[in-house]
């Protein structure tokens, strides 16, 4: 079977060039620089030894950081996929080869992400630091890192799609941001509009049900869900109010919320890839 | 092997081509003429099925390009007006990565790749990189990646524009080496006679329209009006000023020190009965020959000396 010419080529050219090396550097030292600052902290709290409730803390912190640096990097990676290749003028020659769009799309969607996965395995050793000391398991770690390629994915066919529509690279990165801020934070400020509506009525009581509803695309909650699966934690429920009534229905869409939040960002990353695809077939007429 | 019928396109308001009809045959290496702005590279790219039409069809081998774009890029190399290049990569991986689009198998890929560099002369800067290319080896490079597939017509839209005139002559070369090969070649310029010589046939297109089409010649005896005749004589002019004199399908007689420039009008065969007529009459004179027509002009005249600029 033949590779896609497009990663082939991408990992060529990127891992020859030093910002590649920059990015990943950085990267390593923001997550492996946090995580010795807390282990350090961690160790000096402790009386007799490390305090393993604080190492599942730093797991949740370096858990949430990689999850920030998805949202933040994948966009700046991805966008300028097409439109960068726009600038160089060297899509009409693309777009004449026996490639089809879709595989174009593909091709520069993995190519972008396997970037990332590079940046997320040399982080790897980090997070073997928690297990160093026990509390979580390999399991646990890897239904995260899952979690990751799968929102990464997603950001990053947003990211194409922008970058098919736009000419100039700033502008596919600016909306890119812009629809993953509707997902992560304009789900969440209409959940509290809702809960404060409720709250300022007298015979309206909010429901956890319509909150996970709301949330269900929103990868932070997606993450967050994560974390009290395997902290048992609560971050969800106290986020948007403890005191909301936690009907059994709640429960149960809470216990499926992350296989449906996995499965919407594949359906979305579904539909943009089409229409990247479909955008791209066009893009001269 | 291409034909184009009532080929229009249309931007909003503004019509890119207008009704555009032609036809190519294989082998030919055929120029498409015009000013910036005529229509040329829209034709190439709604031909390469970069750009679908507004109305009329474009037909390679009888098939049509918009039902079957796939099967047709098999047969068309396109190389475009501008070219790019990938930052970070060496001449035979920017070979090999265009043989990879094209889906040709590995194995294939280095005999195809060293011959393409042979044949554009870049052999010994296949471990270049290719931003460190001078421009005219790129456009070199840029033509052996749209062989890369071996294709039957090739579209070269302004192959030597930004060339200085070493650049031109070696693309030229290349170019007379694909036409041995038996390549269709569409090849445009807004600069004629910088494609008479080596094209077969010249198509010149403005504002969408095709203005005039054939062989160099043909078009030259189309529109020159008057064919310009020089004639040496070996001793004085006189006997042979008052020989072209009486005759009616000649004017504009001009002396001048050592030749005699006059006005034809008439076809070649007339011609040839008129240098007997100057032999049989015992003229002597040591040259007899038709003044080439000034194609630069020509095309000014066809083209209405309007540079469009779209």
């Amino acid at each position: 079977m033949m590779l896609n010419p497009i990663i082939r080529r991408e990992a060529k050219t990127s891992l020859r060039s030093w910002k590649m090396f920059l990015a990943i550097a950085l990267y390593t030292l923001i997550i492996s620089g946090a995580a010795i600052i807390f282990i350090k902290g961690v160790i000096s709290g402790g009386y007799m030894g490390v305090d393993l409730r604080g190492l599942s803390i730093l797991y949740a912190v370096l858990g949430f950081m990689q999850f920030a640096m998805t949202m933040i990097m994948v966009p700046a990676l991805t966008a300028g996929s097409i439109s960068g290749e726009r600038e160089r003028q060297t899509l009409d020659i693309l777009l004449v080869t026996k490639m089809t769009t879709f595989s174009i799309v593909i091709g520069k969607l993995a190519s972008s992400i396997g970037i990332f996965l590079l940046m997320m395995i040399a982080t790897l050793p980090v997070f073997a630091i928690v297990f160093f000391f026990g509390g979580l398991s390999l399991f646990n770690l890897l239904i995260m890192e899952i979690y990751m390629v799968v929102v990464s994915v997603m950001a990053g066919s947003i990211a194409v799609f922008f970058s098919t529509f736009f000419k100039k690279t700033v502008s596919s990165i600016i909306f890119t941001y812009i629809l993953l801020g509707i997902l992560c934070f304009g789900t969440l400020i209409f959940t509290f509009i809702y809960i404060a509506y409720c709250n300022s009525s007298v015979d309206v009581n909010p429901s956890m049900v319509a909150i996970l509803l709301t949330n269900i695309v929103n990868p932070g909650v997606g993450f967050a869900n994560i974390i009290d699966k395997q902290l048992g934690t609560n971050l969800v429920t106290s986020f948007f109010g403890y005191w909301i009534e936690f009907t059994p229905a709640a429960k149960i869409l809470n216990n499926y919320f992350l296989i449906i939040n996995i499965v919407i960002n594949i359906i979305i990353t579904s539909i943009f890839t089409v229409l990247s695809s479909l955008k791209l077939k066009s893009t001269n007429n | 092997m291409l034909t184009i019928k009532n080929l229009v396109k249309k931007y909003g308001k503004f019509t890119a081509v207008d009704n555009l009809n032609l036809h190519i045959n294989k082998g030919s290496i055929y120029g498409f003429v015009g000013p910036n702005g005529a229509g040329k590279t829209t034709t190439m790219k709604i031909i390469a099925g970069l750009l679908s039409a507004t109305s009329g069809s474009v037909m390679i081998n009888g098939e049509e390009v918009v039902k079957n774009p796939r099967l047709l890029r098999e047969k068309i190399g396109y190389m475009p007006d501008f070219f790019g290049v990938y930052d970070n990569l060496k001449v035979t991986e920017y070979m090999d990565f265009y043989a990879g689009t094209y889906y040709i198998p590995y194995k294939e890929r280095k005999d195809i790749i060293d011959n393409l560099l042979e044949i554009v002369d870049l052999t010994d800067k296949k471990d270049s990189y290719v931003d460190s290319l001078s421009r005219g080896m790129k456009q070199r490079l840029c033509l052996a990646r749209s062989l890369v597939h071996d294709p039957e017509l090739l579209i070269l839209d302004e192959p030597a524009s930004g060339l200085d005139p070493r650049a031109r002559v070696e693309m030229k070369e290349v170019l007379k080496q694909l036409r041995e090969m038996g390549k269709t070649i569409i090849i445009s310029s807004h600069i004629l006679p910088e494609l008479a010589e080596m094209c077969t046939e010249i198509g010149i297109i403005d504002r969408g329209k095709l203005s005039a089409e054939g062989t160099v010649n043909h078009i030259m005896q189309q529109l020159t009006k008057k064919r310009i005749i020089n004639v040496k004589p070996f001793e004085n002019n006189e006997k042979l000023i008052k020989l072209l004199s009486e005759k009616p399908f000649i004017s504009e007689i001009i002396e001048n020190t050592d030749d005699v420039e006059f006005a034809f009008d008439g076809d070649d065969k007339k011609l040839s009965l008129l240098l007997k007529n100057i032999i049989t009459e015992d003229i002597p004179i040591i040259s007899f020959k038709e003044k080439e027509g000034n194609l630069e002009e020509i095309f000014m005249q066809i083209t209405g000396g309007n540079e469009n600029d779209a």
